[in-house]
């Protein structure tokens, strides 16, 4: 299919284009120079034309998904997808169905999604899934910060073993990267506890979160993964955490770099000060200050949401505390020595003073950074809020005045103190949403084709009927939401996709994972799998191994070393 | 209006509440979409339609036992249903009033608001219940029931009143903590089980025990609804297991097996 999509205000800041008035060609499935002739004209007169978004951080598949799914069935209540002539039918709203979750990403223009955390051992399910996911290009993180055997290795300092047997598993279930959860913690879940922090000494291992950290950066660089390693610190979503994502920062100023290094996700959780929940104040400038110091630190926003979700991470203990706060219904789940997982439906409400000043925190890491290519608009969906809340979060960073609007009425009156974000005026431009919401995030994850709309890139673009040169954003905040919550139009590898905000045809994107399994690796971690593996697992590696025939449209990469 | 079609699959009739049809003309009412099962009919093909009464005034005949939440989220006005109402009959409704002069089905005046229903025959399980996986069961309002109802009565009810003149199955007021339920005739057992508020009163023979979480206290006269009833009741607080703090009460007379209770 040859397509042109017309006259837009083009952002593309992978390219250095901001709102030029220009003409966008793609041939097959790929963004071309030109086109001799064209099936399908898409006229973008007075529209913004950008690459199809990118999200880093969202988890969509898996395990704990589809229990979140099973364990909430008031969820679905009044969230009903009735099937159309192109679509098929689903339920759900902080947590759809695959297809509904396929659908609202492509009718938001989202066209590449990260499932952020899944277990090895479970990633046959994710992959079901992902591939049960249509519209979107996908890929998922593996977790790997508390796997015994690589712990093991890594107390050992045997970094280039812990490589091979990461590789290897990378290999097995067709992982993204490494993805760490607070490191040390989940192993001492097992035994009811945890860490407090990242010089803790976890129980029965002999190694401290630290050790784990800067063993699996060595091993991220060894494997010369695409993307950096993917942490969700100590601690998490405890006052007065921010010191321990300080530190986490600081543990690896050792090994720094000019390139990025380490991507602290969801840091609106771990971004806290004040030393219990009634003195919780905002640690937002704190972490801030570190990270604008140091280029080798990406984060995402994890930017909360006023509105009824449902929590779901591998950070069993956080899960634990946050069902002694709520009272609500709880699910505590341990993959044999790989993680531990929890799911608890949470109501974020305005007039709570915690929830307020959360809320602010997310804000305000995305406004104190100076460089959006470190930054990265994420809600944590569904944790800190549904991904139909990603055109609102836009909203409130392009307009102080939406911003301010949110923090009257019922908004609570202390956490305004909590926080400078009443202080702060900075509006993002159309062109940094374009850097944080696609431009930046395919960057962090080495996606070459993505993110941007030179010749050459993959035909992913997203056209949403607003007009840069006629719109105030900081005033039509209103506008601002209802372009972004449904594209005029978006085109999926050389398909349209979307038209007026509707799905008009359902489409599979890839499966892209990488492999770093070299044939010196695989001989070391062989070895390691046939005298560790049946030691620790209930299930054999030949049942652990997910093969690429598995995948519906696998797309391999191959990472350094090859 | 009369129902006039016989079908096996669910009928939805969320929009039949007098709000909703009261500013209508005769022919706009006719023509409003009707879902049965995956198809879409047309409301006249359904029902027939003579006259619309009065403003706030819907009258349903027939056997409606397939047509599902009616009067869903009414606010006000009257519904009267001469014969068979179906399931989730005043789903979340916030005011008004709808009378059943025959049974009604499940899910009767789920996550109710305010308002009221009357049935004079019996009513299915969960009367007044929440729905699956929430937590919001009826929070006001009061549902008459002149027969027997099902079990889950007021599951997880956070106020209003459930009065059942005949018997009650398993589990009333389970997980209840406020509001009142009142059962005129005998209980399937386990009243009130991990209940932490309001009152649960039951008036006829109770199958088992007691739940071993309740404390008992001692013999009264409970007030339910605003009525002092005149017999006597042992009285319970419960569900200790949930640190609770509701009331039950057990009909002294019709309970001989829970005699055993005054000796302690």
């Amino acid at each position: 299919m040859s397509i042109l999509i017309k006259n837009g205000f083009v952002y593309d800041p992978a390219n250095k284009i901001e709102g030029d008035q220009m003409d966008v060609f793609i041939e097959g499935s790929k963004v071309v120079e030109s086109l001799d002739n064209t099936e399908w004209v898409l006229d973008a007169n007075g529209m913004v034309v950008m690459p199809g978004g990118v999200d880093i951080h969202a988890h969509i598949a898996g395990s704990k998904v589809n229990s979140g799914r099973a364990m909430r069935p008031e969820d679905h209540q009044g969230h009903h997808y009735p099937r159309t002539s192109f679509t098929r039918s689903g339920t759900g709203r902080s947590i759809p169905t695959t297809f509904v979750t396929g659908y609202l990403f492509s009718q938001m223009g989202y066209t590449t999604v990260i499932e952020a955390a899944s277990p090895p051992m479970k990633s046959r399910h994710t992959h079901e899934e992902l591939d049960d996911t249509p519209m979107i290009d996908k890929a998922f993180l593996a977790l790997l910060g508390n796997n015994w055997i690589v712990t093991r290795l890594l107390r050992d300092g045997k970094l280039e073993e812990a490589s091979a047997f990461i590789a290897w598993v990378l290999n097995a279930v067709k992982g993204y990267g490494i993805k760490i959860v607070n490191p040390g913690g989940l192993i001492a879940w097992g035994w009811g506890r945890n860490v407090s922090s990242i010089d803790d000494h976890v129980p029965l291992f002999d190694i401290t979160p630290r050790e784990i950290l800067t063993g699996l950066l060595m091993v991220n660089r060894i494997l010369g993964m695409p993307h950096t390693i993917h942490v969700h610190t100590n601690n998490l979503g405890r006052p007065g955490n921010y010191e321990t994502t300080v530190d986490t920062i600081k543990a690896l100023d050792p090994y720094s770099s000019s390139t990025p290094s380490i991507h602290i996700t969801h840091c609106q959780f771990n971004s806290y000060g004040g030393d219990s929940w009634a003195t919780i104040r905002s640690g937002a400038e704190e972490v801030a200050r570190e990270v604008n110091s140091r280029e080798w630190v990406t984060i995402d926003m994890g930017q909360l949401g006023f509105t009824a979700t449902t929590t779901m991470t591998a950070d069993g203990p956080f899960q634990y505390v946050l069902y002694e706060l709520t009272g609500a219904k709880w699910l505590n789940a341990d993959v044999e020595s790989e993680t531990s997982a929890g799911i608890v439906p949470v109501i974020y409400r305005k007039k709570n003073l915690v929830n307020a000043v959360q809320w602010s925190i997310g804000l305000e890491l995305a406004l104190l950074i100076k460089d959006p290519w470190r930054l990265f608009m994420t809600t944590d969906h569904p944790n800190a809020a549904p991904l139909t809340y990603y055109p609102t979060v836009l909203a409130w960073l392009m307009s102080k005045e939406y911003r301010e609007k949110t923090m009257s009425g019922k908004f609570n009156k202390r956490a305004k103190k909590r926080s400078v974000l009443p202080s702060i005026d900075r509006e993002y431009t159309l062109q940094e949403i374009a850097v944080i919401t696609r431009a930046a995030t395919a960057r962090a994850l080495k996606l070459m084709d993505k993110g941007h709309l030179g010749v050459g890139a993959d035909g992913d673009v997203a056209v949403y009927d607003i007009n840069p040169r006629k719109t105030e954003f900081s005033k039509e905040y209103e506008l601002v939401r209802k372009a972004f919550r449904r594209a005029k139009y978006v085109v999926k590898g050389g398909d349209i996709v979307v038209i007026n905000g509707e799905v008009v045809k359902q489409v599979y994107g890839k499966t892209m994972w990488v492999n770093s399994l070299t044939p010196q690796r695989k001989e070391a971690a062989e070895q390691i799998v046939a005298s560790e593996f049946e030691k620790h697992y209930s299930i054999k590696p030949s049942n652990y191994v997910v093969e690429e025939d598995y995948l519906k449209k696998p797309l391999e990469i191959r990472a350094g070393g090859f | 209006m009369e129902i006039t079609k016989t079908v096996e699959a669910p009928i939805f009739g969320e929009m039949i509440s007098p709000a909703n049809l009261g500013g209508m003309s005769l022919s706009e009412v006719k023509k409003l979409d009707l879902q049965i099962g995956n198809k879409t009919y047309k409301l006249d093909q359904v029902f027939s339609i003579e006259e619309l009464d009065s403003e706030n005034k819907l009258v349903l005949a027939g056997d409606l036992s397939h047509v599902r939440f009616v009067g869903s989220r009414m606010t006000e006005g009257n519904i009267l249903v001469e014969g068979r109402a179906g399931p989730y009959l005043g789903d979340s409704m916030k005011g008004g009033e709808i009378v059943v002069r025959g049974d009604a089905d499940s899910w009767l005046g789920a996550r109710m608001l305010g308002g009221a229903i009357e049935v004079s025959g019996n009513a299915g399980d969960f009367v007044g219940a929440a729905y699956r996986g929430s937590v919001k069961g009826m929070k006001r309002g009061t549902i008459k029931i002149h027969g027997s109802c099902g079990s889950w009565a007021g599951f997880r009810a956070r106020g209003g009143l459930i009065w059942i003149d005949g018997d009650a199955g398993l589990l009333p007021g389970m997980h209840m903590s406020a509001g009142e339920i009142y059962v005129g005739g005998g209980c399937g057992g386990m009243p009130g089980a991990e209940m932490v508020g309001g009152k649960i009163a039951v008036s006829g023979h109770l199958s088992g025990s007691v739940l071993p979480s309740f404390s008992y206290d001692k013999k009264s006269r409970p007030k339910i609804g605003g009525v002092k009833l005149e017999k006597k009741f042992y009285a319970f607080t419960g569900d200790i297991a949930q640190g609770g703090s509701g009331k039950l009460y057990i009909d002294e007379e019709a309970n001989p097996h829970l005699k055993y209770l005054e000796d302690l």
